[in-house]
């Protein structure tokens, strides 16, 4: 059998390290309830042993809900340290959701993959 | 959750409202739909699928992509709602109606879930973000975002289910006329 789409359970985060900062990349265009359960555990399990910059590259995320959202604030608290989750390339539909709920303020959030280096807030 | 739910009448397809066959809302979909009717299951997983249904099935109309942005938002919020606290059940269905008129995309929904709260429809507020990251909240943005995208929401018992209307302006000189098919 072909493999399936992508789904609730197996959900993909890619994981690298550029510059001493965490690039996770989700493998899916929805970032919803239907997966925020996942989501959480592998953003978790993946940010767990990283002491530095946490970088989410939206670049995939064609669709955010308050669930997606909810999801994304629970994974910036589970970093700990007061780290800020940084957002880079986010598509228009996932801007527009942090901006209408202000959430654009609690994240970092930046428009490109380069590490921006001094970039104080 | 791994409830199972009584498969729908339509197949998860979405059947057009001008009466052609139903078929999956692909990319590629030939049809360019005004209007749109759809039933879906009242789980998570069936909205996540519709959304992206409706998502592909509208690229081709008028209105501005963000109004259609808008649109995929507002429903997932509402219809992820329903799900979470309308208390529907796994079984239930919820009817979905999405019309495009010379000034406003216009949506109605049909859901058989517990009354909804009088506190949804007053201009919800936006969760307190307070300074610290440990305050922030995971939650409470929904109906927020609804009030801020919808321009009026309109809501009726009727029957023993919720029916509910919301509109989103498509703005001046975006809209075509359209013919005058209903």
């Amino acid at each position: 059998m072909p493999a399936a789409k992508p789904h609730e359970d197996s959900m993909e985060i890619e994981s690298r390290i550029q510059d001493d900062v965490l690039i996770l990349t989700p493998k899916t265009e929805r970032l919803d309830a239907n997966c925020t359960v996942v989501f959480k555990e592998k953003m978790h399990a993946l940010s767990v042993t990283h002491r530095g910059r946490v970088r989410l590259d939206m670049a995939g995320i064609q669709f955010l809900d308050s669930s997606g959202l909810g999801a994304l604030v629970a994974a910036m608290k589970a970093l700990g340290q007061g780290r800020r989750l940084e957002l880079a390339n986010c598509t228009q539909p996932v801007m527009r959701v942090l901006t209408l709920t202000r959430m654009d303020r609690v994240f970092v959030i930046c428009d490109s993959d380069a590490p921006s280096q001094g970039t104080a807030a | 959750m791994t409830a199972t739910r009584q498969p729908l009448e339509d197949d998860d397809r979405v059947p057009m409202a001008d009466g052609t066959a139903p078929r999956p809302a692909g990319p590629g979909d030939p049809i360019q739909p005004r209007s749109l009717s759809c039933r879906i299951g009242a789980t998570a997983q069936d909205v996540s699928t519709f959304l992206a249904d409706f998502t592909n099935a509208t690229t081709a109309w008028p209105p501005d992509e963000a109004v259609l942005d808008d649109a995929a938002i507002l429903l997932g919020e509402f219809l992820n709602n329903v799900v979470e606290h309308g208390e529907a059940g796994p079984a239930a269905e919820i009817q979905i109606d999405v019309t495009l008129d010379a000034s406003h995309l216009r949506i109605a929904t049909k859901d058989s879930g517990a009354p909804l709260p009088a506190t949804c429809l007053a201009d919800a507020a936006l969760p307190e973000a307070g300074g610290r990251i440990d305050d922030l909240p995971e939650g409470g943005f929904g109906w927020f975002i609804i009030h801020q995208i919808a321009s009026d929401i309109a809501y009726e018992r009727v029957d023993g289910r919720n029916c509910l209307a919301f509109s989103i302006p498509t703005g001046p000189g975006q809209i075509p006329a359209l013919d005058q098919d209903r």
